[in-house]
Parts: structure tokens; sequence; C-alpha cells
């Protein structure tokens, strides 16, 4: 997380970067201005409570992660795009990707009818989310923009596609030409250290983690 | 409530308006369309003091957070509590009962730094594309 806080922070304002990453089989990582007692409470009803959680700089919902490929795009965020386009967009494409690979999916086009932050982001697809024929979540993300810069943090089950990790990579990577550069740099560059121990420390701490909104 | 005319703005989209010592601060109707159905404002904590351009608070719409920037320097002097209870106050009316802040500045001389309305719109024709 604090990794994708400074590729949004101190990338190029015209940069585009793409991030995969995984996490140990019990993690969660909730939104922004997500309730920590929701979180909690959700936690232990599924049965994990030694899950580790983190708060993301993103909004959206509670993401449990393990069976996931997560991913996360920073990106020139120009005006006058909505939040709503970009989501709309880049998994408009992505889901143009994978049925190249010959996967069926849908993109969701209905708003979901939970409305208000306390949300588990798998249990029910929001608009744009991409599901399979029988409605099952198989993308979902979520966005925050700070000064002209934009970030997309994504969970992909892969386990509702039949394809290799590779083509998965492939087909995102692909998708990311909708914020105009072919190809996004995907080597991370090299931040001071400084400034990343600070957004670590940050994630870390229980101020962020326990925050009330 | 100020009127458009009446406020300076910021290039991210913040309002100031200078009434009497304090300064309200709230997010042009411009800001509001585009970050769309507001779910929540995180407002800033009272008596924070803050610089010019720094994110002092964040708004939520659906999946997106959004950092608003402080368009003046000074004093977190009140915060609106009706954005907290309804959001989408900031949508209906954002140079309104939609405020998000009000800011005891330091300087008043910042508030002069900032666009006027009708540079604002200048501002605004050359972010279309």
């Amino acid at each position: 997380m604090a990794l994708d806080e400074a590729l949004l922070l101190f990338s190029p304002e015209e940069g585009v970067t793409l991030r995969f990453y995984s996490w140990p089989e019990s993690s969660a990582t909730f939104g922004r201005h997500q309730s920590f007692q929701f979180v909690e409470r959700e936690i232990k009803q599924e049965g994990k409570p030694a899950l580790s959680c983190t708060r993301r700089i993103t909004g959206g919902g509670l993401v449990f992660h393990g069976e996931d490929l997560t991913f996360s795009i920073t990106f020139p965020w120009k005006e006058p795009i909505t939040p709503t386009e970009i989501y709309q967009s880049l998994h408009h494409l992505i889901g143009e990707e994978l049925r190249q690979e010959g996967i069926s999916l849908h993109l969701k086009s209905e708003p979901s009818a939970i409305a208000g932050l306390n949300k588990i982001c798998f249990s029910v697809p929001e608009k744009s989310d991409i599901t399979a024929l029988d409605g099952a979540k198989i993308l979902g993300g979520a966005l925050c923009r700070k000064n002209k810069r934009g970030l997309y943090q994504g969970s992909l089950k892969t386990s509702l596609i039949s394809l290799s990790l590779a083509q998965i990579k492939q087909a995102i990577f692909r998708a990311t030409s909708i914020f105009g550069k072919k190809n996004p740099e995907e080597k991370i560059p090299f931040f001071e250290r400084s400034k990343i121990s600070l957004l670590v420390d940050k994630y870390r701490s229980q101020d962020w983690r326990l925050r009330v909104p | 409530m100020p009127k458009n005319e009446e406020c300076r703005y910021m290039k991210s989209h913040e309002w100031a308006y200078l009434d009497g010592t304090e300064a309200l601060v709230g997010i042009s109707d411009h800001a509001q369309k585009e970050i769309t159905d507001i779910v929540f404002v995180e407002a800033p904590k009272l008596g924070r003091k803050v610089s010019s351009g720094e994110s002092v608070a964040t708004v939520e719409s659906v999946k997106a957070a959004f950092d608003i920037y402080s368009p003046l320097s000074g004093e977190i002097s009140a915060v609106n509590p009706e954005v907290s209870k309804d959001p989408a106050i900031v949508n209906k009316d954002p140079h309104g009962k939609g405020w998000l802040f009000r800011i005891k500045p330091s300087s008043k001389e910042e508030l002069n730094a900032l666009m006027d309305w009708k540079q604002y719109q200048e501002f605004l024709k050359t972010q279309k594309h």
C-alpha cells in the first residue's frame, strides 16, 4: 500500500505505472473511509479473526485477499474525466482483452442496490465491475486522486478465469493504454528512503488503520 | 451564502470566500460534477493549523477518494456538520449549504493570489480537451 501511494505521489506527472502484487493468504484491505468496527465485524464473521488488514488510500469496500491478483495503476488524471468514466473505460478495456483470450464475461451495467460505504467488495458487484456469466464478480477496483494524478487499485479473482497468470497480466498491461501510454512503467522507480519510510510507517500505524472518519 | 462571482478559486477547484475575519471554503460546481455522487466527507480537525495548498479533507464518491486542499494558510475554525450527515448536499449546493469548513486566515493576501470568477472560468476552458 505504501508503494502504491509512493507511485501516486512521486512518479512524474505524466507517468503511467503498473504494479502487480500478491498477499499472504490471510489478508484484507478496506476503503479509505470505511469504519474499522464494520471491518472487524465482517472479518470475525468470515471466521478469520487473525487476519491482517490494511486501510487503503482508495475508496471502495472491504476486500479479502489471497485468491486474487492485485494490481495498481497510477496515471495522469486529466480533467474533466469523472471517476465513473475512468472505472468504466478501464474495466471495459480489460474485459475486451480477456474476451479476446476466449473468456466469457459481463460488464455490470446497473449500480449495486447497496448504498453507503460499508460494503464487501466481492459480495455485490458494482456498476462496471467485471463478472462471470453467472454473475460472480471477477474484477473490482477503487480509485483515489491527488493533485493531477490518479491511483487505481484492482483485485481480480484468478480462479474464475481459465487463463495463466501471465496471460491475465498481459491483458491488464495492454488495457493500460487508455491512459495514453503504450507501455506503462513496470519497474519500480527509485524513491528516497525517507519518503518511503514515512509512508510505510503511516500504513503500519494504528492511527491510519483505526481512524474513525 | 456567497455567489460564485464573490469567491476566489484554486486550480484544484476549491473556493474561498472572506466572511469577516474568517473564510468559508468549499468545492466548485465544476468539481462536484466531476467527482459525481459524493457519499462521504472527511472534514479537517477543528483548530488544525494548515498551509495553503495542503491536503486537509477528503471526499469520496462511489469507489473514489479525492483530496481537498486548503486555499489559505491559517487555522480551521469550523466544519460543516450538515455535510457529514448528508454528503449529497455538496453535490446539490456546493456554494451554499455544501460548504466544507471555515478558516481563520493568517494572511489575507493569499486570497488575492487565487483566481477570481472570471479567471476561473478561463482556467476551466483550458482544462477541456
